[in-house]
């Protein structure tokens, strides 16, 4: 079974979509921990660690994208995890995209998303069934 | 009768026959086809509607309405360093803005705590002007005469005590007697207990204390200020409707009174500088009868209710913003379209100031580009449509007037509701106000997927990204990558600059009268000028109050303030 972490970062307290997602995922077959509001971005890590997980979907609709996927993907390294796949969703700007990209992380979805788009996404990424 | 072949000619077809969808308001208001004086029936004029600046103020709070003072036109600004706010605020003023308008970055709205704060990493300077010293609002305001314009802080928790502080001294230190100052701060703390806004160990009782204290200082010291405003917008929002919004804000008035009164203010000296906020959606004539509504209930309440005598008492003053949960991220230059139906709605709603959203609502903060838009949209409106030239001009429609009884009807009903759960504050603290907030959520959303609301390019008329009609969108690149990080030094040198000493002077000035229960005000303007900072001030009234230095439990105090 595939294991999501959802993610909210920082001070970001827009939640309705994180919340709707975890119960689209939880519909697709798929595990869902949501982390709940006001986490770091070293507690977004360490969660990701202990619960085992295969992917952290990080919700952002606010702050400093860059900043905060920068944060977790160092992170990451600094554990030597490199079994975990990132994605990010809410308000992504454009013109950061190609440097997201280039850090690994994928997916970059926006308001008003099918659900199954962002389902088939994660699929892709990780090889296993679910 | 034709044959229909392919996919065009149906739609051809369907919208050739379209009707409209849904023949109710967005709060639920049965509209029929069409209304006459029978509808408006028993309406007595002079008691329920009354000339424009008089009792209940249906028509207007005052008798000739525009032609007195057009509505204070201001745009949303604040990002970056406050030397980058103030390069922004001092566009805007040279293109016809006549108010300034300033929203907080979340650390300092949301947390009440400094840039360097573990949890502002990634959120400080991005979406709003991060003030939490007196260096901040020096900067902010640099070179603009805060004797001709009046300042609007939407700080809505116990920040607004550190941020108006630093702004009463840095008007102080530039020799501006602070009587005289104009603007508004929101002041509003409970309204976020409604979207999450909350630290997550923020006391909603001692919330309630220094938004108090605010108004208090404010009623006893600064006449032209107005220490509060009921934040229906923000609880709007969240997806309640228009005559929840009413009620709630008018369920928060009976709150915020209650406790100043028991500081012995007489409700005539200060319930007239209290401002209610209201949003304007795209549900037109709704909103008209939400603004007219809002103005006969307040008027009722302060006579009826609080026995106010004074009739700048009994007039709500409001303002507005226009509904962002109403803009798109698709096809952004639509949401031109939408900013100016809501600003119209609001001048035919007679409303006092306007600031409306960008049309950039759902990509960034408003940019110089969208902000210039949205400055110019109120111009148009005001300077070349003419309705400023009477007061009230749909008063008196059969279907408006109907409309508004029916909204304070309906608002009534619901204040009602809330006072059966006991109060806004007993029901943030059971978590009624909560499940009332998911409950309109959930029919929000519902609505939405099965199109009885149709929102143009979101659920209906859809186009790809490419197909869209191009309008800048602009973000600052270096607000997406290096604007936190000067911020965040500016900080530290400032914090590094200071004589320690004095700071903590400052601050035992703070915690002696937070432990004796005094007003805070006093305390932490001088806590300001000996440059505490906001997490500091903050801190230490948490303490005094015996909560934890820190609303996050992240950091403690720092190690030369002894407890």
């Amino acid at each position: 079974m595939i294991k999501i972490l959802v993610a909210k970062p920082g001070m970001d307290s827009h939640d309705r979509g994180a919340v709707v997602l975890c119960h689209a995922f939880r519909d697709a077959g798929m595990e869902a921990i949501y982390t709940g509001l006001w986490q770091t971005p070293e507690m977004i890590v360490s969660a990701a660690i202990q619960e085992d997980v295969d992917v952290i979907a990080v919700s952002m609709m606010d702050g400093n994208v860059l900043a905060i996927f920068s944060d977790i993907i160092e992170g990451l390294k600094k554990k030597c995890v490199t079994n975990i796949a990132v994605m990010g969703g809410g308000i992504i700007p454009e013109n950061i995209r190609p440097k997201l990209s280039e850090m690994g992380i994928s997916g970059f979805f926006g308001p008003g998303t099918p659900m199954e788009d962002i389902v088939n996404h994660i699929k892709s990424k990780v090889k296993k069934s679910s | 009768m034709s044959e229909v072949e392919s996919k065009e000619d149906l739609l051809i077809v369907q919208s050739w026959m379209e009707k409209p969808r849904v023949l109710e308001t967005k709060c639920g208001i049965p509209v029929k086809e069409y209304y006459t004086p029978d509808d408006v029936n028993g309406a007595n004029y002079d008691a329920e509607i009354g000339n424009p600046g008089e009792f209940p103020y249906t028509r207007g709070i005052h008798p000739n309405m525009y032609r007195g003072k057009i509505w204070t036109r201001r745009v949303f600004c604040g990002v970056g360093t406050p030397e980058y706010t103030n390069k922004k605020l001092k566009y805007q003023l040279s293109h016809g803005q006549s108010g300034i308008i300033i929203t907080p970055d979340i650390p300092t709205n949301h947390g009440g705590v400094d840039p360097d704060h573990p949890i502002a990493r990634g959120f400080a300077a991005i979406q709003g002007a991060p003030i939490h010293c007196i260096q901040d609002t020096d900067q902010t305001f640099a070179d603009i005469d805060l004797g001709h314009v009046s300042v609007a802080f939407q700080w809505n928790n116990m920040s607004a005590l550190v941020t108006q502080a630093c702004f009463i001294a840095s008007a102080q230190k530039r020799g501006y007697d602070v009587a005289k100052l104009r603007g508004s701060i929101i002041n509003e703390p409970l309204h976020s207990y409604f979207s999450n806004i909350s630290a997550p160990q923020e006391d909603i009782d001692l919330q309630l204390k220094i938004s108090t204290d605010i108004t208090e200082y404010c009623t006893r010291h600064m006449p032209l200020w107005h220490p509060q405003v009921l934040n229906g917008y923000d609880m709007s929002q969240t997806g309640i409707v228009a005559h929840q919004e009413l009620a709630f804000t008018l369920a928060l008035a009976r709150a915020y009174i209650g406790e100043a009164l028991k500081r012995d203010l007489d409700i005539d000296s200060f319930a007239n500088r209290i401002m209610l906020v209201f949003t304007s959606d795209m549900d037109f004539f709704e909103q008209v009868a939400k603004f007219r509504a809002a103005r006969r209930i307040w008027a009722k309440m302060m006579r009826d209710e609080f026995s106010a005598k004074d009739k700048k008492t009994w007039r709500a003053f409001i303002t507005t913003h226009t509904d962002g949960s109403s803009l798109t991220a698709q096809q952004p230059v639509n949401n031109i379209v939408r900013i100016t139906l809501e600003v119209l709605a609001a001048a035919l709603g007679g409303v006092q100031s306007m600031d409306p959203c960008g049309y950039d609502e759902g990509h960034c903060i408003p940019s110089f580009e969208s902000a210039l838009t949205s400055l110019n949209i109120q111009n148009i409106v005001a300077y070349e449509t003419g309705i400023v030239n009477t007061a009230d001009p749909l008063g008196g429609s059969y279907y408006l007037e109907h409309l508004t009884n029916e909204i304070e009807k309906k608002a009534r009903e619901y204040l009602q509701e809330i006072e059966d759960h006991g109060g806004i504050v007993n029901g943030i603290k059971t978590g009624w106000v909560r499940q009332e907030v998911e409950k309109a959520q959930l029919q929000r959303e519902k609505e939405k997927r099965e199109k009885k609301r149709i929102v143009v390019g979101v659920n209906e008329l859809v186009v790809p990204k490419d197909a869209e009609v191009s309008i800048p969108i602009t973000r600052d690149t270096w607000l997406d990558t290096r604007a936190e990080q000067d911020l965040v030094e500016i900080f530290r040198k400032f914090k590094a600059s200071r004589d320690t000493e004095k700071v903590k002077e400052g601050l035992k000035l703070v915690r002696r009268d937070a432990l004796e229960g005094k007003n805070l005000m006093p305390s932490t303007i001088e806590a300001v000028k000996a440059k505490a900072t906001m997490s500091e001030t903050l801190g230490v009234i948490r303490q005094a109050y015996g909560m934890p230095w820190d609303p996050f439990g992240m950091v403690n105090a720092p190690s030369w303030w002894e407890i």
